[in-house]
């Protein structure tokens, strides 16, 4: 994958996880962080000069602790907060990556987050050759996150949607 | 009506001002306005200010991690080192001196990278620090009415005047005001 | 002054850390009303006697760009104090938005910066404290303080 992406990604997911949800995210993920299972699913379809979807992931270690900080307290068991959060968190890291990636000028529309529990897989086998990707995943909690990019360059192009 | 009418200027000459040293995990808080409480060379700790004009009150912490969960018996014996025991720490000991929440203005410095390109910055000390303290900020509805904080390498001195409660920084030889 | 206040974001957390910041801030409110979207926060307006909005442009059904530009068509909203709190960074478009004399506030914010242009806006400075009054922190507060 091209650094040009790569980078931003990791500058938006990092940046979006401390200011955001007042979580530090870990480079390099212990071997606990690493085999947490996926358990929430954020997609945010973009359409603009390019367009694509952000899929973020995350492991049910994360959820409690991102929405309970945002909020502003000791703890959110409330599933329907926790999946807004997530949508939220999604929603930031895809509209501090995209100018980074197309450039200051390019205006993109964003979908309203879907939210899908489990571990969806982001993209459909048939969209991988022709979309550029880029993924990140940081330790996050006693759990991950991971955040991954997929963009295919022209307005006309469309990633065929993910089965709802 | 507003509680800073009834702030006094307690202001006492420089020349005048006898300091208090901050150690590292440590913590400072008076009611003297004769007094200027200062610590020395944060790299990727944090120096956190309170200062409450009323009851004329002002302290500072010197604190060096973000949690305490990683070393518990340190939190208990030296709450001073960790943002999630320092800082209620020096909030409740402003507050036996009359210091009260809503007047408290909160003045941070420090955090700085440990490395000279962030990027190398393994543990990213600094940056964790200044999170958790945000975290806990947020939680417990403090803003943070003015921060210096990151830089590669950078080292500050602090300190802030009881009486006056003006914070000073002092960066590779130069002073401003927070 | 109190001020009445309208909140527009599709996501209910946003609209509850915005509200937070707004109790923080130092400013006099009286109602605080929420949206979930363009569409229902032009109705809040068109019902209600709001002072100041803060607009999400990112939103399903309406989004905030679409919402302003309707705010601005109609006489009585035509000057009516916006800031847009949204993760928009295209030059263009902030540019479109200052044009319809928005405020912008770019997410992810600190509490504070968010608080600094509120203050700007109403002209209401949060200065001296953390807080706008002792009654909102012990509210704010909760069970969840640790201080
Ligand atoms: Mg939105």
């Amino acid at each position: 994958m091209p650094t040009s992406t790569t980078s931003p990604l990791w500058q938006a997911t990092a940046q979006t996880f401390e200011e955001l949800a007042l979580l530090f995210p870990d480079a390099t993920l212990t071997e606990r962080q690493a085999r947490a299972p996926l358990a929430l699913t954020a997609i945010v379809e973009f359409t603009g000069p390019m367009r694509g979807r952000l899929v973020l992931r995350v492991s049910a270690e994360v959820l409690p602790s991102a929405a309970a900080n945002m909020l502003g307290e000791d703890d959110a068991q409330h599933a329907p907060l926790q999946r807004d959060a997530v949508g939220e968190l999604a929603n930031v890291i895809c509209g501090n990556v995209l100018p980074a990636v197309a450039g200051a000028e390019a205006v993109f529309l964003l979908s309203a987050p879907r939210l899908e529990t489990g571990d969806v897989v982001p993209v459909r086998e048939a969209d991988r050759a022709m979309a550029q990707h880029a993924a990140v995943e940081v330790g996050v909690e006693d759990g991950r996150a991971v955040v991954d990019l997929w963009i295919v360059e022209g307005a006309d192009a469309l990633l065929v949607p993910l089965a709802a | 009506m507003s509680a800073l009418a009834v702030a006094l200027d307690r202001t006492v000459p420089a020349g005048r001002l006898r300091e208090r040293k901050v150690g590292v995990a440590d913590l400072v808080v008076s009611n003297d306005p004769a007094e200027r409480i200062i610590t020395y060379a944060l790299g990727s700790c944090l120096g956190v200010t309170v200062h409450d004009p009323v009851a004329g009150v002002a302290g500072m912490l010197h604190l060096m991690l973000p949690e305490s969960s990683i070393d518990p018996v340190k939190g208990e014996h030296q709450p001073e080192m960790f943002v999630d025991t320092g800082i209620p720490l020096l909030f409740k000991t402003a507050y036996k001196m009359g210091a009260k929440k809503e007047r408290m203005t909160v003045k941070v410095a420090g955090g700085a990278h440990a490395a000279a390109n962030p990027d190398d910055d393994r543990f990213q000390i600094g940056k964790r620090n200044f999170v958790a303290l945000r975290k806990i900020f947020w939680k417990n509805g403090v803003m943070i009415a003015a921060s210096d904080v990151g830089g590669a390498q950078t080292s500050r001195t602090m300190w802030i005047d009881v009486g006056s409660g003006v914070v000073t920084l002092k960066i590779a030889g130069v002073e401003s005001t927070l | 002054m109190a001020l009445n206040v309208l909140v527009v974001d599709d996501s209910a957390v946003m609209r509850a850390m915005i509200v937070r910041t707004l109790k923080l801030s130092g400013v006099p409110l009286a109602e605080i009303h929420q949206a979930g979207n363009g569409e229902e926060g032009l109705r809040v307006v068109r019902d209600e006697w709001v002072d100041l909005v803060l607009l999400d442009v990112n939103m399903p059904v309406m989004n905030g760009e679409e919402m302003l530009t309707a705010l601005r068509a109609e006489e009585a909203t035509r000057a009516l104090p916006v800031i847009v709190v949204s993760t928009e960074s295209s030059d263009t478009r902030l540019a479109r938005l200052t044009a319809l004399d928005a405020r912008i506030v770019h997410k992810p914010f600190p509490p504070e910066t968010l608080r600094a242009m509120i203050a700007e806006v109403t002209g209401h400075s949060g200065i001296g404290g953390s807080h706008a009054d002792e009654h909102d922190v012990a509210a704010l507060a909760s069970d969840s303080a640790d201080f």
